[in-house]
Parts: structure tokens; sequence; C-alpha cells
């Protein structure tokens, strides 16, 4: 009896021992890991507020010797932040709303209806995501130029004579109006990622919806989205960040506008800025300035919107 | 009875068509008009006139091209895709095991969860190309090069701690070659790390239970109830990876088709079919295949 008690208590303390180890080691790993992402961030960051003069010094290991902000200053003189900020934060919004709405709609019905054609329309979706966008952006200009309404356009010019058409390059209608119909900037992605966890919940929970008397929709809006909220919150976060730093779509749809969004606007004036100062060491110091101020913005909004959306994944709704 | 029970089935499955409706009108008119002209493109020659394009048709001449005269084009092709096996199964691996040691309840983990997302916000290229700058290099690089002088700088330091023991010069090396490649695909793991802990998450914690009321070790229920429901998600992160890695701008494919786009646009065109078309045979395969073996809780 004592010798089954002991070894117990040293299986015990062994058990004990080895989880410690077993945490210790985790949380170096971890750190590591997160020494590897942090490492080239910081560095950028300490660049940023280090005097042009300094930047090429070789004894300048970690910490700048004189930390300044003259970075940020000298680059507000031309770099215009809340402008161009201000417009981005209108588009990249507006535009994951529309995706959100339209995306989990698209997903739910792929996941959910056995309509013919089904798997066929799922291929497509596969086959938006893969074709790059480049493979379009000319003709898609060309479109955008004369825009006809889907062949409406066309339609009224047999009547008139004149098709009518709508010049939508320079406008924001270039974002919106392809995330209405779920082919904006990754919507395939985003369809993708509702379909494939519409399709994970369990059927149970709509067939007692459609007990209660639920039409399709309301199934959709008081069943489906609030049991995955977490992928709506995914989604909306991955399609801001998509929308807030491109400059594919944006460098031929909107560069001969004012109005150009944040990352576009920053492409275009780090090509200036050389011309500007005609010193490449300070054009170099200040680029970094205006890089973090970039994504700033986005930085703030991932602190501020981050505990919602680390929790989310915590509060996935259905647990058995 | 049967019959129109079946009957009621079918339309009630028509309502489907109202979800998808968008999309149906979206891909037609603006995803496939224009991906359509792009193909009507890459088989004419196209030069630029004072009034607009000149067009002449060359049938798949420009596709012929890119397979057999153009030599660069079907050694970097080659080279990519090698290098994609390897890549995309050390990422998954890599971004499962991270998710995994997220899922776990410690102090302080909400910190490594942020952290570990960070990359994502940091993808622009502009902000990436700083990156290189920030370690002092001499010219402004871009794409592969600034992850080269990125990777140099996070693992130059450790490399100089180790070396100051006084190491082997080749083990070391070959550490900090292990190291930059986990460098870059810690850069480009962010999302899949997401949805691998929203996968984890929708796991129902009543099977662990029962595996721990049976006495099943840690590693034997991973491989019963862990890694078969999570086999969905894996799915999802596999075809994910694929297609990000090979449509990210830093691919070298990628950069060869841009820089082709201001050379001889029917010609890019080409490519980029021929490249995406690839893309599309082999994501549907890896889709066929994993997909039979995917476990839905139904």
């Amino acid at each position: 009896m004592m010798q089954t008690s002991n070894v117990l208590r040293a299986k015990k303390m062994g058990s004990k021992a080895s989880a410690t180890l077993y945490k210790v080691f985790r949380l170096l790993l971890l750190i590591g890991l997160s020494y590897i992402v942090i490492y080239p961030i910081l560095s950028l960051f300490l660049g940023s507020i280090t005097l042009p003069e300094d930047l090429m010094d070789e004894s300048r290991a970690w910490l700048p010797k004189n930390p300044t902000f003259t970075n940020y200053v000298n680059s507000f003189s031309y770099f215009k932040f809340f402008k161009h900020a201000g417009i981005t934060l209108q588009i990249a919004g507006i535009s994951t709303l529309i995706q959100l709405i339209v995306c989990s709609l698209i997903g739910y019905g792929l996941a959910r209806y056995s309509f013919v054609g089904n798997s066929f329309l799922f291929g497509c979706v596969v086959f938006t995501i893969i074709m790059p966008i480049q493979t379009a952006l000319l003709p898609m200009y060309l479109d955008y130029m004369q825009f006809d309404f889907f062949g409406i356009g066309q339609l009224i010019g047999v009547f008139t004579g004149t098709p009518y058409t709508v010049n939508l390059t320079g406008t924001k209608w270039v974002y919106y109006l392809p995330a209405i119909f779920g082919v904006g900037f990754n919507s395939g992605l985003f369809i993708f990622l509702f379909r494939q966890f519409f399709k994970g919940m369990p059927k149970d929970l709509e067939d007692a919806g459609k007990v209660d008397g639920c039409n399709p929709f309301m199934i959709y809006l008081r069943i489906m989205v609030p049991n995955t909220k977490p992928v709506f919150v995914t989604v909306a976060l991955l399609s801001y960040i998509y929308y807030w730093n491109d400059t594919t779509l944006s460098n031929i749809m909107m560069m001969g506008t004012n109005d150009k969004p944040r990352m576009l606007y920053v492409k275009s004036l780090m090509a200036s800025a050389v011309i500007r100062h005609r010193d490449a060491i300070r054009v170099m110091a200040e680029n970094q300035a205006i890089a973090l101020m970039c994504v700033a913005p986005l930085l703030l909004l991932f602190i501020i919107g981050q505990r919602f959306f680390i929790e989310s994944m915590d509060r996935t709704g259905i647990k058995g | 009875m049967k019959n129109k029970r079946k009957r009621r089935f079918t339309k009630q499955n028509n309502i489907g068509y109202l979800f998808v409706l968008p999309f149906i009108i979206g891909f037609i008119f603006l995803f496939m008009k224009p991906m359509i002209s792009s193909l009507i493109y890459s088989l004419h020659e196209i030069k630029m006139s004072p009034d607009g394009f000149d067009m002449t048709y060359v049938g798949l001449e420009n596709y012929r091209y890119a397979l057999f005269g153009d030599a660069k084009f079907v050694k970097t092709l080659i080279s990519v895709l090698s290098n994609t096996i390897f890549k995309i199964c050390t990422m998954l691996f890599l971004s499962m095991f991270i998710a995994i040691l997220l899922n776990q309840k410690f102090y302080g983990r909400v910190f490594f969860r942020v952290i570990l997302f960070l990359p994502v916000i940091f993808s622009a290229d502009q902000v990436m190309s700083m990156f290189s700058v920030s370690e002092g290099a001499s010219q402004i690089t871009e794409g592969e090069n600034a992850f080269v002088s990125m990777t140099m700088g996070a693992t130059g330091l450790v490399k100089e701690l180790i070396y100051s023991f006084g190491a082997f010069s080749s083990v070391i090396e070959r550490f900090t070659k292990y190291a930059s490649g986990v460098f870059d695909l810690l850069w480009d793991i962010g999302i899949q790390i997401i949805l691998f802990i929203i996968g984890l998450q929708a796991i129902p914690s009543h099977l662990y239970e029962v595996c721990e009321m049976e006495g099943a070790t840690k590693w034997e229920t991973f491989w019963k109830i862990t890694f078969p429901l999570l086999s969905p998600t894996i799915l999802l992160c596999l075809i994910y990876s694929v297609i990000t890695y090979f449509n990210s701008s830093l691919n070298p494919i990628v950069t060869m088709i841009n820089s082709n786009m201001q050379a001889s646009i029917h010609y890019a065109f080409a490519q980029t079919w021929f490249y995406s078309l690839m893309t599309l045979v082999l994501v549907l395969g890896i889709y066929l295949i994993v997909s039979r073996k995917a476990i839905y809780l139904d």
C-alpha cells in the first residue's frame, strides 16, 4: 500500500516536472518565433527615428545615437497624411462591409443548397481565386472606361442610336462594384472560407430553424451568422487589410486622379521623392517614416480590434 | 407521394440560386469578360500604334514561344514548382504547430497571437521594400532581395553570438540557412495560423473529455481526434497556401510576367494564362485528392 502510493507520488512529481519543462520550452519557442517577426519591424522603426547622417554609420548597431522625429516632421511637409488616409479608410471600409454581406450569402448558398450546377459554380469561385488579377487588368480598365451596365447600356443604344455608357475609372465604383457582385479583391477566397465553415455547421440547427418556421434568409441571419462570428471577423480584417494595402488594382484604375488611395499615393510619392531631394540617404530615411505611417492606422485598428478578433476565435459557437 | 416530396426538395434547393445570383452576374460580366479579352489578346500580336492597338492573329504562337522558345520561362517554372512542394509542406506543418501551441491556455497567449499576426498587416510591398533599407543596405532593393537582407539581419545577431562561443562554422552556416527559411515562412503563414486556430476551436470539447476518460495519451488524442477533425481546415490552408505562393508578387514567375507586361503584352498574357491554368489543375488535383479524405462533423 505504502509502496504504491510512493510510486504514484513519484509519477505525479515526474509528470509535474515534465509539464514545467514543456511550459518553459513552449515559452522559449514562442519568444524565438516572435523575435523573428518583431526584428525587422523594430529595426524599421529604429531606422525611422535615426538621423539620415547616422543611417549609414557602421557603428550604429541597434539604438540610434540621437533619436529624433526629424524624418517624420520633414516628410510631413509633402506627405498628405490625412487626406489619403481618409480616402483609403472610406474605400476599404465600404468594400469590406459589402464583401462581408455578399460573400457570406454566396458561401451560404453554395454550402447548403444542392441546386443544379452548384459544384460548377464552386469551381468558378476557385477559378477566380487562382487567376491573377494582372491578367485582366487592361481589359478591365477598358470595360470600366465605357461601363455599359452589363449590356443594358448597349440595349438602350439599339433604340436611341448611341449606347449609354459611363466612365467609372478614377471613381470609387471600381472597388465597390466588383465587391457587390462577389468578384472583388480576394472575394473568391472569402466565399471559399465561408462555404467551408458553413459546411462544417451541424444540419440539426437549421432543421430546428425550419421547424420554427424560419425562411431561408432568416436561417442564414439568425442561425448561421451568430454561430460563425470568428469567420466574419477574420474575413473583415483580411478584406480591410487587402484593400488598404492594394496597389495592383489602384495602379491602373486610379492613377489619373488626385484622390489616390493611400498605398498608391505612397508608391508614386516614393518614386518622386528621389527627384525632390536629390539626397538618396535622406529620401531613404524619410521613406521609412512614410512606410511606417502607412501601416500605423492599420496597426492602430488591429490593436483596438485585437481583443474582439482574438477573443472571437475562442468563442466559436458550436461545441458539441 | 414520393414524387411530390422530390419536387418540393428541388424547389427548396432552387432558393440557393437566389443566394449565388450576384456571383453569377459578377462572374460573367465583371470577371470572365475581361479574362476572355485577355485570352483573345494572348492569341494575337499587339503593337502600339498612334490610333490604339494594332492586332494581328498569330494563333498559339505566343504559347509555343513560352514553352519552347523562351528557356528562362520553363526554367523558372520548374524551379518554382519544385520549391512549392517543400515550401507548402513546411508552411502547413509550421502553421498547424504554432496554432496548436497558441490554442493552449497559458499566460500571455494573446500577446503571441497578436505578434504572429503582425506580418499580415505589414505585407504591403511598399512597406516590405523598406525593411531592407533599415538594415543599412546601400540601395532600395525590392522583392526577394528585401527578404534576403531582412533574413541576414535577423539571423546575423544570432550568428555573431554563436561565433563568439567558437562553434564550427559549417554548423552555423547550416543553422542560419534553416533559420532564414523559418523567417521567410513566418512572414507568410499569419493567415494560416488564424485559420487553424478557428478550426481547432470548432472541434467539440466533449470529444476530448471522452478521450481523457478513456485514458488516451495526448499523442493518441491528437491523431485520433484533432488531426482528423482538422482535415477540412488543412485542405483550406493547403489550397490557400498554394494560391498565395503562386500569385505572390515575390514569386519569380510573377515578377517575370509583370516585367513582360510593359515589353510585349500579348506574350505576358500568354504566360499568365498558361501559368494560371497550370495552377488551376494543381489546385483542383489537391482538392479532389484531399477532400475525399476530409472528415466533416455531421
